[in-house]
């Protein structure tokens, strides 16, 4: 998925930020007189791992004063290569202070001290709430949009969104013909997700079910090793991290009884950071989900097509 | 129990070793029971009948990847570590002559586990596969070698109580510390594992890893039988009867931090086992140093498995850590050995 705004993959150099600076400065000299438009902030400091992506993507690079330590690791932010050379965040407010930011971006996971202290110290702070539903991601989309002033970009971003979703679904396999086959998700220490969830939303927009939601879990929680291997799912994700860094819990995802896929069922990984933020970047392990289930479906055809010749 | 000592009536030495066979075979015998029964337990729908039948090759094929791949191991691991434990207890409380002395308590679990947060979390036994139990081994040695020179010579039971509550409490914050140095995200999650210990989803790789060092670690504790018997008469005494108690020292040393270390390595810091198995097994063995170490070993292990049932069973999927255990059942057990200890004092 291509950014939105075209300014963001060469501003890198300090002589795009320049150019960008230069730019904004004329058109809002420029501006039309009379407008209502408050001035788009130019400074702007985002505390959270999924918002510094919605802000890349929006192509509002050049305009970034810092974004968190986790949009830089490929194991954690899906666009790493972007946030390259940005000024990286651990989430307290005394990083964020000396850069004098005019809007910050928070999640709905950080720190309230944090952000009270930001906001009563003058600074404009928007809290981005999690992404649990696809239908979330454009609503936050259009809140780092609006905050930021890019409206339009924002609105480019939810129409294409929108348009590659239905085009994905629209190509998924008939849900009326025969029962969706449960999928999975098992990450590092057992880490998995539940009915509201957004990994959840991802497996069942894919014409799966979440097998994780008849263990009764909502949210995103933890599920032993057994369990998963006594409900065999007809699909197991595993949800990888992509380099070094080792742990127990990483440990558990090369558990020798994960080693194979047991006979008739898949086992795949997808990138761990895939699951843990709503942005438009989740349609990837969409379609990759859907090729699957695409081919399970054919697979049933031809078993169901072959089962009458059979003595 | 120590305050009156209940020596059996002088039998002859057939009845003494009859009584220690029976003794074995019990413990054997309750040993194969709990980890039958251990098979058994677990948060998916598998009984021990099913268990035993996925061993035999029968049964489904999740059922048989559960038992052979998750169950077993996991009682062998628990077999492994509470012999460790249980036999090493039972050699330094001997050598020592030292009611309290254990590894939990006097810190080599906790530099162990530390050596084995530092191979771990640096990434050196993802590139050597050894490196994991050798850095709990080391850990152990150098925790055990602190503990000779502050309180090993002539130090009471104070000084070897106080030398361990630092050494645990300096291994402890420095095994918090990595982790929460540890680049990866997960790791600072993972402090309860190494400070309290867990046989939660481990593999037969562990089992292989742990096996040969703490082999080792057995042979040159239960060889130190008859050492350790004559250690009752006085060091001095010991040595005049040809006994080399340097060499037994270092055997003792080196037989704790091999066994001690590799099951920190694989199951990180169990505390109070050691404690408890020999003081309960003591009266039974009249009171030998040298008789109470096989049956120790066995006792650690029938204990440790029982903990570990015990552990899934009140949030199944979602299990207690091993140290929540033993601490609760050993703490204040603990504390009635150090009342008991000061009313023989005074």
């Amino acid at each position: 998925m291509k950014p939105a705004g075209g300014d963001a993959r060469g501003l890198g150099r300090p002589w795009g930020a320049a150019l960008a600076a230069l730019l904004l400065a004329l058109s809002l000299a420029q501006g039309p007189a009379g407008a209502v438009e408050p001035p788009k902030p130019r400074r702007i400091a985002s505390l959270n791992v999924c918002t510094d992506q919605l802000l890349l993507l929006l192509g509002l690079r050049a305009r970034l004063v810092s974004v968190t330590f986790l949009a830089a690791d490929p194991s954690s932010s899906a666009m790493p290569e972007a946030a390259r050379g940005l000024h990286l965040n651990r989430g307290r407010a005394e990083e964020i202070l000396p850069l004098r930011p005019d809007l910050v971006l928070a999640g709905a996971t950080a720190a309230t001290p944090t952000v009270q202290l930001l906001r009563r110290l003058g600074h404009r702070v928007v809290v981005v709430p999690l992404a649990t539903r696809l239908d979330d991601i454009p609503r936050n989309i259009e809140t780092v949009a609006r905050a930021t002033g890019e409206q339009a970009r924002g609105r480019k971003l939810i129409a294409e969104f929108r348009k590659e979703l239905k085009r994905i679904t629209a190509e998924l396999p008939d849900a009326r013909k025969g029962a969706a086959p449960s999928a999975m998700l098992f990450g590092p220490g057992g880490v998995t997700s539940g009915a509201q969830s957004l990994a959840g939303a991802i497996i069942t927009a894919a014409g799966f079910t979440n097998g994780m939601a008849s263990f009764g879990l909502a949210g995103v929680g933890r599920v032993s090793l057994e369990l998963v291997l006594a409900a065999r799912p007809r699909l197991l994700i595993l949800s990888s991290l992509k380099r070094g860094n080792p742990s127990l819990a990483r440990g558990l995802l090369s558990h020798p009884a994960l080693g194979r896929a047991p006979a008739g069922r898949m086992m795949i990984r997808i990138n761990h950071h895939v699951w843990a933020c709503g942005t438009p970047l989740v349609l990837g392990a969409i379609r990759r989900l859907a090729r699957i289930r695409a081919r399970l479906a054919a697979q049933a055809r031809l078993a169901a097509q072959e089962r009458p010749i059979r003595p | 129990m120590s305050a009156r000592p209940e020596t059996p009536p002088i039998e002859g030495r057939a009845g003494v070793l009859r009584s220690r066979a029976v003794l074995l075979a019990a413990l054997s015998l309750a040993l194969g029971l709990v980890f039958v029964a251990s098979l058994g337990f677990g948060p998916a729908d598998i009984s021990t009948v099913d268990a035993l039948a996925a061993l035999a090759g029968s049964g489904s094929e999740p059922t048989r990847v559960i038992v052979m791949e998750l169950r077993l191991p996991r009682a062998l691991l628990g077999t492994m570590v509470g012999a460790s434990l249980g036999l090493s207890g039972a050699a330094l409380q001997g050598f020592l002559r030292n009611p309290l002395a254990e590894p939990g308590l006097i810190g080599v679990s906790s530099t162990a586990a530390l050596g084995a947060v530092l191979t771990l979390y640096t990434g050196i036994a993802g590139a050597f596969t050894l490196a994991l139990p050798l850095g709990g081994v080391a850990g152990a040695v150098i925790g055990v070698a602190l503990l000779q020179i502050i309180a090993g010579r002539g130090g009471g039971a104070l000084t070897l109580i106080l030398a361990g509550i630092a050494i645990t409490s300096m291994g402890g914050a420095l095994t918090a510390l990595i982790l929460n140095l540890a680049p990866s995200p997960f790791a600072a999650l993972e402090i309860v594992f190494w400070l309290m210990g867990s046989l939660a989803d481990r593999s037969f790789a562990h089992v292989w890893l742990a096996l040969p060092f703490m082999a080792v670690g057995w042979v040159m504790l239960v060889t130190l039988g008859r050492p350790l018997d004559a250690l009752t008469l006085g060091e001095d005494t010991a040595q005049s009867l040809g006994f080399d108690m340097r060499r037994a020292r270092t055997r003792l040393v080196l037989g704790t931090a091999l066994s001690v270390g590799a099951a920190t390595a694989m199951a990180g810091a169990i505390g109070f086992l050691g404690l408890v198995v020999p003081h309960l097994l003591r009266p039974l063995v009249a009171h030998q140093p040298g008789a109470l170490l096989l049956p120790s070993a066995l006792g650690g292990a029938v204990l440790l498995l029982a903990a570990d049932i015990a552990v899934r069973l009140p949030f199944p999927g979602n299990e207690l850590k091993l140290g929540v255990l033993t601490a609760l059942v050993g703490g204040p057990f603990f504390l009635w050995l150090i009342v008991a200890y000061r009313r023989r004092l005074t």
